[in-house]
């Protein structure tokens, strides 16, 4: 065997001994997800909005593709922007404050009601870097979501205490004018016929 | 206006009527007239307190990693139906330990719990059912002998929550589990695949 046929087979040796270092870091490497805050309990008046930010971030070896998503019941009524974000890897070793993560901001939009409820749920960052794969493994971390919706300005001014008189006077009002058209008199309006 | 009763006209009656009359629309009056910021009853002053401020601002973390063999799980290419399989890592690691596992990085300054869900195997129209997959998992090592398929729970494709991959898991601490498929008798051949999720969550 010549020098440059063995130089060329150590080259490509080296080369592929490389690549396939190369390729082991990038197939062995770990994902982590992270959120904060972790529980959240907000109040907010059915009909009027409630925003909540979200900090996501990445505790994983690679770039990340990390989607939030609204779960449970408060999903029909949230809104999230932006739906998805690149994350670069957190720093290692870890530590707080966070340095590259990125902020969401959850618009909660409940409807008009008349009575207090609370809405459960969660918010998911959910990353899923294993496309291709048999049984591929999604990775998520939530941040759960506990929401009381008061009763809508306009029911509690409806109902408040002042309305709840006047209803109640008008409802006395019509018991006497009943009671006196049973008692046999009758209400009448008769034009003065001397002016 | 007026008030009249035919034949027997009650003056006693009337009255009454009429004070109810004048009772309403002095309650009327009250109502819309009276402001209650000017009760006589209310008392104004000054009050007098020393106040120290404090304030503190906690934030909570939940922070989870995933070992690389967690997203690719495989359990072979040349399975006959009828037959339960291991996923291929269940056994892989040290002292046949599962190579499968989930950590709760230091970040996270809350207690977690770990929940999976899963949906079912597709090639093309054929489906197996992601309730086929079973698993089951261990805080106490990655060869517990509490991992065997007997003892597996069946994947659900909501988040189990019953059964959770793991409960109060701290900072640092390890979750290990181990996954088998069962091939139902007469199914039809092909590449299926199918995906699952582990979420992490405050507890």
């Amino acid at each position: 065997m010549s020098t440059s046929i063995k130089k060329e087979v150590i080259v490509s040796a080296i080369s592929a001994f490389l690549f396939l270092i190369l390729v082991g870091t990038i197939v062995s490497a770990d994902v982590g997800v992270g959120i904060s805050p972790s529980k959240v309990a907000l109040q907010v008046e059915g009909g009027k909005t409630q925003q909540l930010e979200l900090i996501v971030f990445n505790t994983g070896d690679n770039d990340m593709k990390i989607s939030l998503i609204a779960d449970g019941d408060i999903a029909t009524f949230t809104k999230i922007e932006p739906l998805s974000e690149t994350i670069k890897p957190e720093p290692k070793p870890h530590s707080l404050p966070i340095k590259n993560g990125k902020t969401f901001v959850v618009t909660f939009s409940p409807g008009i009601t008349s009575s207090e409820k609370k809405y459960m749920g969660s918010m998911s960052a959910v990353g899923s870097p294993s496309e291709g794969s048999q049984f591929g493994g999604n990775v998520a971390v939530a941040s759960q979501i506990e929401l009381l919706v008061s009763p809508s300005s306009f029911f509690a001014n409806l109902l408040s205490t002042k309305n709840l008189i006047i209803l109640g006077i008008i409802v006395l009002i019509i018991i006497i004018i009943i009671l006196l058209k049973r008692s046999g008199f009758r209400i009448e309006f008769k034009k003065n016929k001397n002016k | 206006m007026g008030i009249a009763r035919g034949a027997n006209n009650s003056v006693g009656l009337r009255f009454v009527l009429i004070s109810l009359l004048v009772v309403v629309l002095v309650l009327v009056f009250s109502i819309f007239f009276i402001n209650s910021n000017s009760s006589p009853l209310k008392f104004t002053g000054y009050a007098v307190s020393q106040v120290g401020n404090l304030s503190a601002g906690i934030t909570t973390y939940v922070t989870c990693n995933w070992v690389s063999d967690d997203l690719d799980v495989s359990f072979g290419s040349d399975l006959s139906p009828g037959a339960q399989v291991n996923a291929t890592k269940n056994y892989a690691g040290a002292g046949d330990g599962t190579m499968y596992n989930i950590s709760v990085d230091l970040l996270s300054n809350v207690a977690v719990n770990v929940t999976i869900s899963g949906n079912d195997f597709v090639s093309g129209a054929n489906i197996i059912k992601a309730g086929n997959i079973t698993w089951a998992s261990s805080t106490a090592s990655a060869n517990d002998g509490a991992m065997i398929a007997s003892n597996g729970i069946a994947l659900t494709e909501v988040a189990n929550t019953v059964n959770p991959v793991a409960s109060d898991l701290a900072a640092g601490e390890t979750v290990h589990y181990r996954m088998w498929l069962s091939v139902p008798s007469g199914q039809v051949a092909g590449n299926y695949q199918g995906n699952y999720t582990t979420q992490c969550q405050q507890a």
